[in-house]
């Protein structure tokens, strides 16, 4: 069943291998060491980096939203290094996907930024701050 | 299909040489027609656009609103905006071009490295620029006019940024003699675009043309290796089958050679043994030692056709060797073990005949041994030959045969093999393939017509909205009367989705449709119906919003019902990426519906939060979806709990990661839910948010997002029950005392109603966190009964007025309302009993039926939370009671405006639902319980459909 499912759903290059062995090959070898393989660290260093600049800056809504791009950024690349990696042409499908999700995000987010800047006269958090909660 | 896919395989193949573009030439095929289908727009929008603008008057700024830069006097809004929305899609393009290079960077080699380092620094210094002439410092309004005067030189810097880093790729992918030309183009746009000499380029060392040689060659070499390896990944990829064409030559050869030796042996055999006993015939008295010799002869023939078999067999040997050796066959291993079975078989067939051929001879020559032979034991002895013979005879021809069937096998073999290398062919081409069904119903008709014709149907609807929308604001027509058209367009439009659903409903065990990406059942479709029910209800008592509000609303009920529409998307979807378009598709239109009351401050604050911390959430999700897509290779829900289920030492090797990856997508999931994690934002969204969305909040969202989170644990997950389980737990109980003793204290009415359903949530949640068959069931009924009360309770609070106007902002505008509509009231009342779980309503049975499960399942902490969190809630809901009835009126007594007869029999349905539960308990649950049967049998159904 799974034999026939991988080739009707899945990429062509996961078909002969064991799923565990092709695991422990994305991330890092024989299984012996446990090292993640850079490309992992690196995107989730990206999706660190977005993550603790929204957590950690309030003042400003702009840097907010670079900091969202980062944070998919950091998703998205390690989709498309998933696939480099593996040969897998999903990944980076799945990639653009998220790509276009991002931009609408960051578009919505422009709009807010304008919004904000023409009601409110100010795109800083600390100009509201009037719900208490 | 395989004919069309070999036809697109051909015709693109010479083009894209390389063995990883040969993955991509579907995307490519894509960008070409995408390109080409933007050049004949804009072709024709030139053509025509020149024919009729020919007025100058026309043409004049005046025409086109203000002037963007040097005027002082008005400016719509500040030119910065323009900017960073630039720099914004810069950043995204670049990610575009980075893509290329991640795939291509180990073929390009140092000198791609270097070329990509170049664009990142380049990309670094025109940020570096831009920060230092201020572009991103937000100007106050004073000094806005210094800035402006520099805006000029920012626009060219932001083109420069765009159009520089264009010029690298296209290069590459125009390989070889194009790369100079290109290159030459592209940097001659460059210096057009940047002629006014704002800033200095580093552009001299890419005109050079040297590097231009270099770069060229360096090109040419990488195709060359790209075709060197893509000729040896062929080799390896069709090795497998070359072995197997060997060997079934060399069972050809086998069978040449061996079949014919060994029948003429046994023909010799027989006609020697024949001819011996005629000779022991005719000359019985005459020479015994004649006799003698010519028996012996006969044996010593016999004798030399089992050595000649025995070599058989041994060259027979060898060749299973050498075939089982070749390293590429053991690859397909799966495909080997049952031919080795076979051979064993064989082998062993071979050599249970040498055997019995043995033993027999054996035994013809012991009784041959004996002188004193009569005529009749003589005549027995031939008898027992000819018995031999035909045995021997039958034998030979069983392995005939079963050769024959065995070298038919392996033509079949081959012939898999080679389609099955067409079907993975075929799969990295899946965007050609858009649907492959896996269910009894295999047909594109029952496909787009039956099972997706609801949302089909919805989008028509919104495409047809549009544009009498976009026909109706050409003739100038006022926008509210529109924007109220289009509101009752659409609330027809979902009720007949509504209609289509039940039509669905009945006789609907499982299936998957879009290659596994949306998933159909009962389940689904009840909880679509949900959904839309609620979504429905909101869009009918959004009208009195629309009709209060000053401002237009033209495009509230259109991005209300899309975002419904991606709901639905989110309940049957079926792949983590499917589902996270979906959330995200839903979270976006709430950003915009959020900050329709934008000229308030609250809706801005509300706006900004609920964009923050739901970009936050997403992007936590989107990682845990990667790590899933990591650790199992698939984003399926029925692969994943397949692989879940079976590779047992992959989950025990990645279970930490899992455990990240379910914290992350839960967390995520729990914010969009508003329970614990994520549940700080609900009352601060609620208060800010337009009354209609903050209903939308609490209705239709949290139907589907939990009906999307039963639908992923019980069927992805569900063999990962014991990582997931405590998260649900914590969430649950701490999102259960939170609300509880939030609301407590609370005198608003929307972070009252937050709060409620905050505690609310915690009870779904515990009834989610066993796993089992009970808690699903009674999750569902609390979710069905949880929408029907609140129905009831928002149509009263979202048509109610205080005499200025106002909404019910403060519980205490309540006060009063029992006494001018008593009926209404009543049924209020009666609610809101039910939500605080007074026993004969239907509040009570679905908190007993959590609470029942959860000590079933021995967790008696869970219960006590459950009991005092429950008795916290009645005091609130009580209080609610209270001032409705029994608080005096003072003449500012609430006003309740256009509620319409439909909707007050809802409002009298929703109550007599609640009371009658007690009568129709029995088919009620039986309901639920086939719902919640389609949930946790789906994926049996799975593997049998396959």
């Amino acid at each position: 069943v799974s034999t026939s499912l991988l080739v009707l759903n899945e990429a062509p290059f996961i078909l002969d291998l064991d799923l565990t062995q092709r695991f422990l090959t994305n991330c890092g070898g024989n299984g012996n060491d446990s090292a993640l393989p850079s490309w992992l660290v690196f995107s989730y260093c990206l999706f660190l980096g977005g993550l603790l600049g929204m957590i950690f800056n309030y003042k400003n809504f702009l840097v907010t939203m670079m900091s969202v791009e980062l944070m998919y950024l950091g998703a998205v690349s390690s989709f498309v290094l998933f696939g480099t990696v593996c040969h897998d042409s999903r990944g980076s499908i799945y990639g653009l996907l998220l790509l276009i999700l991002a931009a609408c995000e960051s578009a919505i987010g422009l709009g807010i930024l304008i919004v904000l800047h023409r009601f409110g006269r100010s795109i800083d958090f600390a100009a509201y701050q009037q719900l208490g909660g | 299909m395989l004919f069309k896919l070999s036809f697109f395989e051909r015709a693109l193949h010479p083009l894209y040489s390389s063995y990883h573009a040969q993955t991509y030439y579907g995307l490519a095929l894509y960008l070409f027609l995408a390109m080409a289908l933007c050049g004949l727009l804009a072709t024709v929008a030139y053509l025509f656009s020149l024919s009729s603008v020919q007025d100058s008057e026309k043409r004049s700024e005046y025409e086109c609103g203000f002037e963007p830069f040097d005027s002082a006097t008005r400016l719509p809004f500040d030119v910065h905006f323009y900017l960073v929305g630039i720099l914004f899609l810069v950043f995204d393009v670049e990610i575009a071009l980075l893509f290329p290079w991640v795939l291509s960077l180990r073929t390009a080699g140092w000198f791609g490295f270097y070329l990509m380092l170049g664009f990142i620094i380049l990309l670094a210094v025109g940020f570096l620029y831009e920060w230092k002439r201020g572009a991103l410092i937000w100007p106050s309004r004073q000094h806005e006019l210094e800035y402006r005067a520099s805006a000029k030189e920012l626009t060219s810097t932001a083109l420069f940024l765009i159009l520089f880093p264009l010029s690298t790729p296209l290069s590459f992918t125009f390989a070889g003699v194009w790369a100079p030309i290109v290159f030459l183009l592209m940097g001659s746009l460059l210096v057009k675009t940047l002629g006014t000499g704002a800033i200095k380029l580093p552009l001299t060392a890419y005109n050079n043309q040297r590097n231009l040689i270099e770069l060229s060659s360096v090109v040419d070499r990488t195709a060359h290796l790209a075709v060197e390896a893509s000729a040896s990944v062929k080799a390896i990829r069709t090795a497998p089958l070359v072995v197997i064409e060997d060997y079934i030559s060399a069972l050809g050869l086998l069978k040449q050679k061996l079949i014919p030796a060994y029948r003429l042996a046994i023909k010799d055999l027989t006609s020697r043994a024949q001819v011996s006993s005629l000779t022991c015939r005719n000359h019985y008295f005459h020479d015994e030692a004649l006799i003698g010799a010519a028996e012996s002869a006969a044996f010593n023939n016999l004798g030399r056709a089992v050595d000649e078999y025995t070599k058989m067999k041994a060259t027979y040997k060898s060749l299973w060797k050498t075939v089982f050796n070749t390293p590429a066959l053991l690859e397909t291993y799966t495909e080997l073990k049952a031919r080795k079975c076979l051979a064993l078989k064989l082998t062993n067939r071979i050599s249970t005949l040498r055997k019995a051929a043995s033993v027999k001879v054996a035994k013809i020559r012991a009784l041959a041994a004996n002188p004193a032979l009569s005529a009749k034991e003589l005549r027995s002895l031939r008898l027992q030959m000819e018995g031999i013979n035909v045995a021997v005879k039958n034998d030979v021809l069983a392995v005939e045969t079963a050769l024959a069937r065995y070298s038919v096998k392996c033509s079949t073999d081959l012939q898999t093999r080679r389609t099955s290398a067409h079907t993975i062919k075929a799969s990295g081409l899946s965007l050609f393939t858009p649907v492959i069904v896996v269910s009894p119903a295999d047909s594109y008709f029952l496909h787009f017509s039956g099972y997706l014709l609801p949302e089909m149907c919805l989008t028509l609807i919104l495409a047809v909205v549009l544009t009498f929308l976009a026909v109706g604001l050409g003739q100038a027509r006022s926008k509210k009367s529109l924007a109220l058209e289009s509101l009752i367009a659409l609330r027809c439009g979902l009720s007949f989705v509504i209609g289509l659903y039940v039509m669905q409903l009945f006789g609907l065990t499982g299936l998957t449709l879009f290659n596994g990406y949306v998933l159909s059942s009962s389940y689904v479709i009840a909880l679509k119906m949900l959904t839309i029910f609620s979504g429905r209800f909101i869009l009918s008592s959004s009208e009195s919003y629309l009709r209060a509000h000053s401002r237009h609303l033209l495009e509230y009920p259109i991005t209300l019902t899309l975002s419904i529409l991606f709901m639905l998307l989110l309940v049957s979807a079926g792949h983590l990426i499917s589902a996270f378009l979906a959330l995200v598709g839903f979270s976006l239109n709430l950003y915009v519906l959020i900050l329709f009351d934008a000229t308030t401050a609250v809706a801005r604050e509300a706006g900004v939060k609920y964009f923050y911390l739901s970009t936050v959430s997403s992007g936590l999700m989107l990682y845990g979806i990667f790590l899933i897509f990591l650790i199992t290779g698939t984003g399926h829900f029925l692969d994943i709990s397949q692989i879940l289920a079976t590779e047992t030492a992959l989950v025990s090797i990645a279970e930490p990661l899992l455990q990240l990856a379910l914290t992350f997508l839960l967390v995520g999931l729990f914010f969009k839910l508003s329970a614990f994690p994520g549940h700080l934002w609900a009352a601060e969204v609620y208060e800010g948010s337009p009354d209609p969305i903050m209903a939308f909040f609490m209705l239709p969202v949290k139907v589907a997002v939990l009906a999307f989170v039963i639908q992923l644990l019980a069927t992805a997950f569900e063999p990962a029950v014991a990582l997931w389980q405590p998260l649900l737990m914590t969430s649950a109980v701490i999102s259960l005392i939170w609300g509880a003793f939030a609301a407590l204290a609370e005198r608003k009415t929307k972070r009252f109603l937050a709060y409620a359903s905050i505690n609310q949530i915690g009870f779904l949640l515990l009834g989610v966190s066993s796993g089992a068959f009970e808690g699903y069931r009674a999750t569902l009924f609390y979710l069905f009964v949880y929408a029907i009360m609140n129905i009831g309770f928002l149509l009263v609070f979202l048509h109610a007025r205080r005499p200025d106007g106002m909404s019910l902002v403060y519980l205490t505008d309540f006060r009063g309302l029992g006494q001018r509509y008593p009926q209404y009231s009543w049924s209020v009342a009666m609610i809101l009993l039910s939500m605080a779980g007074i026993p004969p309503l239907a509040g009570f049975f679905g908190k007993y039926y959590l609470l029942l499960h959860a000590q079933e399942q021995e967790l008696y902490g869970l219960v006590i939370v459950g009991l005092v969190v429950s008795l916290v809630s009645t005091y609130y809901y009580l209080r609610v009671i209270k001032i409705l009835w029994f608080e005096g009126q003072d003449g500012m007594l609430p006003v309740l405006c256009t509620i319409t007869r439909l909707q007050a029999l809802t409002l009298r349905l929703a109550e007599w639902s609640l009371w009658a539960f007690i009568v129709y308990s029995g088919p009620v649950m039986q309901g639920l319980d086939a719902l919640v049967g389609t949930l946790l049998v789906f994926n049996d159904f799975y593997i049998i459909a396959n």
